[in-house]
């Protein structure tokens, strides 16, 4: 190769301080990081300082042995250089099922159902250990065991579950998180909407009960999951701490009861909002003399966000109108 | 773009800031915009800002562009204070979404530079302790050597190898696992 134009005689980038080229590091994928260390004599321990492990795009097998490579070199420093966050994607293991994995694409993981599950990553059943892990985010992962178990890590305030394959967890727990949330997973009451006449006369609340000490809830559903709501509210529990919460259209629609039901059972609401598509806002206040034996006492602000005034919201209005809460 | 006005507005009542470059340059900046730089930050806390505020470390030129950097990252971090109280109040992501594209193309512009001015930036935001600008031209030196082999990069650096033989060989020995 011809001799490409000196850029920089004097080799700025060795010369800045260290903790700016390990920062620098963290940007990079871990592997290449790691390789760094001979550039030259400073770079040798500069990839122990990064504060960030960044893999990507490798199937679990072929990154195992460098991740416990990596953390066991860096352990002794630890204390004084600490990971703040990991990023950790990786590839599905591809032993399961084989010939269907391999003539499908990446892309066409939000297909179908019974495809999906061979291109999960399996968690297995040991629970999560961390002492100061406090935001984690699963994605596409399917969880092997029937009771996914947080409480091993104490510090977890964060959790956000999505494109998850929740099929097999049964329980949930984590005695800190503050913040849940879970999004397009495959559980077992969408399993159930195949036959849903039995699963309507299974006396469970699958979701609903274990949010009933949320202060706030987003609660979102497609059309095709808001059965899962709808059923649950049959066993609905007493939000008795919720303050805001958050219904989007298909959970506000009143000629079914769900908007009803979850008032009836939330007595210290302060803010409810009701969302469409964002764009325009209707904002008010509850009239507060008015009060209703239905609703929380303690509700001052309702909103209702949606496009365009249609049937619906004309409906929601009504409905309110019925509460005796004029004022909206 | 109304979160731009009300950042405006907001930035017009605050106080203004004196920054002196290494090379005696002064430029007025809000203190919202300041405020970005976490150094001058706290010397605002403690109130020393009065008849300027020398960087010593930071030439006019770099000054000048750092603080267009602050500019306008100060001004959207205004319009993101006015808009949302809270993480449902969602009628503003349309707005913040199209705002955050266009920061996304400023920072874009905003690092078409030559490599020394790179470097002299990431000085800055260092010494300053503006962490947006820190990750941005971090960031970009990483994007510069990432795919590229050790050789590679020793090249496009002008690095000079000055390990030993057996020295690199300890560390390879020592670092196998991430060689494989």
């Amino acid at each position: 190769m011809a001799q490409p134009p000196v850029i920089d005689p004097a080799d700025r980038l060795s010369k800045l301080p260290d903790e700016i080229l390990a920062h620098i590091l963290s940007c990079l994928p871990a592997q290449e990081a790691v390789q760094t260390c001979i550039l030259g004599r400073t770079w040798r321990n500069l990839w122990k300082m990064t504060s960030r492990l960044f893999i990507n795009g490798h199937p679990v097998h072929e990154v195992r042995k460098f991740v416990d490579g990596l953390l066991r070199a860096r352990l002794d420093g630890l204390q004084l250089a600490p990971f703040h966050s990991c990023d950790i994607v990786l590839e599905p293991i591809e032993d399961y099922e084989e010939h269907i994995v391999k003539s499908r694409s990446y892309g066409s993981v939000d297909r179908g159902f019974y495809l999906d599950l061979d291109l999960y990553l399996r968690m297995s059943k040991a629970p999560l250990v961390s002492l100061h892990l406090t935001r984690l985010e699963l994605l596409g992962v399917m969880f092997m065991c029937r009771r996914l178990n947080f409480s091993r890590c104490p510090a977890l305030e964060h959790l956000e579950i999505s494109g998850c394959c929740l099929l097999y967890v049964e329980k949930m727990a984590s005695p800190s998180v503050k913040r849940l949330v879970i999004t397009c997973c495959e559980t077992t009451q969408s399993q159930s909407d195949i036959d849903s006449d039995n699963a309507q006369d299974t006396p469970k609340c699958y979701l609903l009960q274990g949010l009933a000490e949320a202060k706030d809830l987003e609660m979102i559903a497609h059309s095709d999951s808001k059965d899962i709501f709808v059923r649950d509210l049959r066993w609905c529990p007493i939000f008795s701490k919720l303050k805001t919460l958050l219904l989007n259209y298909e959970l506000c629609d009143p000629s079914d009861c769900t908007l009803v039901c979850i008032l009836g059972h939330a007595p210290v609401l302060e803010k409810l909002t009701l969302s469409d598509k964002y764009k325009v806002e209707v904002r008010g206040c509850l009239d507060e003399k008015v009060k209703s034996t239905m609703t929380s006492q303690h509700l001052k602000i309702v909103e209702v966000k949606c496009d365009i005034v249609n049937e619906r919201f004309l409906n929601i209005v009504n409905f309110f109108g019925t509460l005796n809460i004029c004022k909206l | 773009m109304a979160s731009a006005g009300s950042g405006d507005e907001k930035a017009a009542a605050a106080a203004m800031i004196t920054l002196i470059s290494s090379d005696n340059e002064k430029f007025e900046v809000t203190e919202a915009t300041a405020t970005l730089s976490q150094t001058i930050r706290h010397m605002i806390e403690d109130g020393c800002t009065d008849g300027g505020v020398p960087l010593p470390n930071v030439t006019s030129k770099i000054l000048a562009r750092v603080i267009e950097y602050c500019k306008k990252h100060a001004t959207a971090a205004a319009g993101e204070e006015g808009s949302s109280s809270s993480f449902s109040d969602a009628a503003f992501l349309e707005v913040d979404r199209a705002f955050l594209e266009e920061l996304e193309e400023f920072d874009d512009a905003f690092l078409e530079v030559d490599r020394a001015t790179l470097f002299d930036l990431i000085l800055a935001a260092n010494y300053l302790d503006i962490k947006g600008l820190l990750n941005l031209t971090c960031q970009k030196v990483a994007d510069s050597v990432k795919g590229k082999t050790p050789e590679q990069i020793r090249e496009m650096y002008n690095i000079v190898n000055d390990l030993t033989p057996e020295e690199e060989a300890e560390i390879r020995r020592e670092t196998q696992w991430a060689f494989e």
